[in-house]
C-alpha cells in the first residue's frame, strides 16, 4: 500500500478543497452522467480499439472491462472520498501497473473522459463540470502514483538502496 | 559514560590521528544520513547519500555475483581516494584519503575502526 500516494492524495483534496466544493456536487450529478454511461463507455473502447497496442490488452475481454468502467465510473459519483475510496482506487492503478498497461494511456484515457463528462454535463453549469473535472483528476493521480511507486519499487530492488535513500539521492539532482 | 555518538567521534577521531594519508572520515546511515562527520568541506549531506548509495550499489554487486558479503569499496580518483567500509549492513564509514596514500596503513587502521564502530552502533 502506497504512503507517498495517499498523502498526495489528502493534500490534493485540502488543497483543492474537494471535500468542501465537489463532493457534495458529485452525487447531485450521478444520475445526469450515468445516463451518458453506456455512450461514454462505448465510444471510449471504440476509441482505445483503434490503437493497435491498447487493443492487444483489451482483446477479447472488451464486455468485462466494459461492467469494470461502469462500477468505476458508478462509484466517482458516491459522494464518499475516504481512505476506502482511496484504497480501490490504488487498487485499479495496481491492476493497471500489473498488467503493464503504459501510463501514457491514463492520461488519454482522462483527457477523453475529462471532455466526455464536460459534454453530459454542459445544462447543468460550470459547478457540475468541475466537480467532475476534480474528481477525474484525483483519480488520475492515484492511478499516475500507483506507477510512480511501482518503479520506484523496482529501482530499489534493482540497486539495493532503500526508497528514502532514493528520494534524498534525487533531491540533489 | 559517555554517549554512543561521543563513542562513535572517538573512533573517528583515532582514525584521523593514524595518519595523516586520511583526510576525511565520517559514518553514514543505509538511508544516506551523515551519523558523524568529520570529512572536511560543506558536501556532507550529499556525501552521505552517495555513500550510502555506492554501498547499496556494492552490496547488490556482491550477492550478484555471488561473491560472498559486501565488505569495501575502494575508488582511486586523480587528486585522492574514496574508501567505504561496510558496518554490518547498518552504516557504513566513509574515508577520503591522500592521491599517495599508503593503503596498506590505512586499511589496517579504517579495518580496526569497522570493528569498533561494529560494537558502538
Amino acid at each position: 500500500m502506497s504512503h507517498t500516494t495517499k498523502e498526495n492524495f489528502i493534500k490534493a483534496k485540502l488543497f483543492t478543497r474537494f471535500d468542501e466544493l465537489y463532493a457534495p456536487v458529485l452525487p447531485r450529478i450521478k444520475a445526469t452522467v450515468m445516463q451518458q454511461q453506456q455512450i461514454i463507455t462505448d465510444t471510449f473502447y471504440a476509441e482505445l480499439s483503434k490503437d493497435e497496442a491498447a487493443a492487444k490488452i483489451v482483446a477479447g475481454r472488451v464486455d468485462q472491462l466494459k461492467a469494470t468502467h461502469k462500477a468505476w465510473m458508478e462509484e466517482l459519483f458516491n459522494g464518499d472520498y475516504g481512505d476506502d475510496y482511496f484504497d480501490r482506487r490504488y487498487k485499479i492503478g495496481e491492476i493497471h501497473v500489473k498488467a503493464k498497461i503504459e501510463p501514457y494511456y491514463v492520461e488519454v484515457v482522462t483527457s477523453y473522459l475529462r471532455r466526455a463528462f464536460a459534454d453530459a454535463l454542459i445544462e447543468e453549469g460550470a459547478e457540475a463540470i468541475q466537480a467532475s473535472l476534480a474528481i477525474l483528476d484525483l483519480d488520475a493521480m492515484i492511478i499516475i502514483g500507483a506507477y510512480h511507486e511501482d518503479r520506484m519499487r523496482r529501482m530499489s530492488e534493482v540497486t539495493g538502496m532503500n526508497q528514502k535513500l532514493l528520494e534524498t539521492l534525487m533531491s540533489f539532482g | 559514560m559517555a554517549t554512543k555518538q561521543e563513542r562513535i567521534n572517538t573512533v573517528l577521531n583515532d582514525l584521523k590521528m593514524a595518519t595523516s594519508d586520511i583526510q576525511g572520515v565520517g559514518v553514514i546511515s543505509p538511508d544516506g544520513m551523515m551519523i558523524a562527520d568529520q570529512l572536511g568541506g560543506n558536501q556532507g549531506d550529499a556525501t552521505a547519500a552517495m555513500g550510502a548509495a555506492l554501498g547499496s550499489l556494492a552490496k547488490r554487486v556482491t550477492t550478484t555475483l555471488k561473491v560472498g558479503d559486501f565488505q569495501e569499496v575502494n575508488i582511486r580518483g586523480t587528486n585522492a581516494g574514496i574508501l567505504l567500509f561496510d558496518i554490518e549492513g547498518r552504516a557504513a564509514l566513509i574515508l577520503t584519503v591522500a592521491k599517495a596514500a599508503n593503503l596498506g596503513l590505512v586499511l589496517l587502521e579504517a579495518r580496526q575502526a569497522q570493528a569498533q564502530l561494529a560494537q558502538i552502533i
